[in-house]
């Protein structure tokens, strides 16, 4: 398993990764959000275990980006936070100072539900993507990759536009994705990539009418079809 | 670069989908670009006198933008103008 360990505090983030590079366990740490974006675009975690509160943003947010299973501690926890954190997938949450062999048990609960959940459907209704939720890379039951692109600057938008270049069916799907990637400052792009075909969700609303029309246009004349929603577009590509 | 009459000449090549700084000269050579983002229409059209050398497609896409096209440098017709600075701005969506 790849562990990301997220933590400002020096001490504790060396002694959690040194205790729990074990047992097959690859870990990388960061100490902050932004190196942790940094790690986390080359090493690719399949988990994550974060401090909720770092210096430059909140560990909740970042393990919504990342898309995998995730631990969460805080030295400051209310229990609204723990709540919202159990909402949005958390596999467990600790008040600090937290105890390693707890942190253990904890991540073997983690690393069975990685190893026995596939796919989670997201987007049912009109999109019907799916979201890989043990891993982001790789193929996957059904014969098709599933990505999750997440951006929060345009850096990072071309950053994740170059790690899939390799999946892209020819320049109608370089083009719509780069533009996908171009349309909103910050965002999450969803795409299912299988034999002779990609669809793609962006999730977000943009002014397709205003400023972005001549995007528009781009995407509808790469792709074979295209679905606008006020709160995102679907849009689908084949090979051809 | 230039042309015969001595006009410079800027080659761009490649995949353009992404920002990024554009050689600049009185003619864009673009017949060798593969792909063209639409971030490439403002830096056009910050340069309305600029004229455009590109293939089939992108010459229906750019002129369809107000701007100068031609497929190859013998068919440039220096001086003329083709479409005026309000048809221009007609067509960029600016009056």
């Amino acid at each position: 398993m790849r562990l990301l360990i997220v933590e400002d505090e020096d001490a504790i983030r060396t002694a959690f990764a040194r205790a729990l590079a074990t047992g097959g366990t690859e870990v990388r740490t960061a100490a902050s959000l932004t190196e942790a974006r940094q790690v986390a675009a080359d090493f690719h975690p399949e988990a994550l275990l974060s401090d909720l509160k770092l210096p430059d943003g909140s560990g909740l947010d970042f393990a919504s980006e990342c898309g995998v299973p995730f631990i969460l501690m805080s030295g400051y926890a209310a229990f609204d936070d723990a709540v919202a954190a159990l909402r949005m997938g958390c596999v467990d949450f600790f008040t600090k100072p937290v105890a390693i062999k707890d942190l253990r048990r904890a991540l073997e609960r983690l690393n069975h539900r990685l190893r026995s959940d596939g796919l989670q459907v997201v987007e049912a209704g009109a999109a019907g993507l799916v979201r890989v939720q043990a891993a982001s890379v790789g193929l996957v039951r059904g014969g098709f990759t599933c990505r999750t692109l997440v951006w929060a600057d345009a850096a990072q938008a071309q950053a994740r536009y170059d790690e899939i270049q390799g999946i892209l069916p020819g320049e109608a799907g370089r083009v719509v994705v780069a533009e996908l990637l171009q349309a909103l400052p910050a965002g999450r792009l969803v795409i299912n990539r299988g034999e002779g075909w990609m669809t793609l969700w962006l999730d977000g609303a943009v002014d397709w009418h205003g400023l972005e029309a001549e995007r528009r246009a781009g995407i509808e004349a790469a792709a074979e079809r295209v679905i606008w929603r006020g709160d995102g577009v679907l849009v689908e590509c084949s090979d051809d | 670069m230039t042309d015969r009459a001595g006009h410079p000449i800027a080659v761009w090549t490649g995949d353009l989908l992404w920002p990024r700084d554009l050689a600049e000269a009185p003619i864009i050579d673009a017949r060798a670009v593969t792909s063209l983002g639409v971030w490439v229409h403002g830096w056009l059209r910050q340069r309305p006198d600029v004229i455009v050398l590109a293939g089939e497609a992108l010459r229906g896409r750019l002129a369809g933008l107000g701007v100068r096209c031609y497929a190859d440098l013998d068919e440039i017709q220096h001086g003329s103008v083709g479409v005026s600075a309000s048809e221009r701005a007609l067509l960029w969506g600016d009056a």
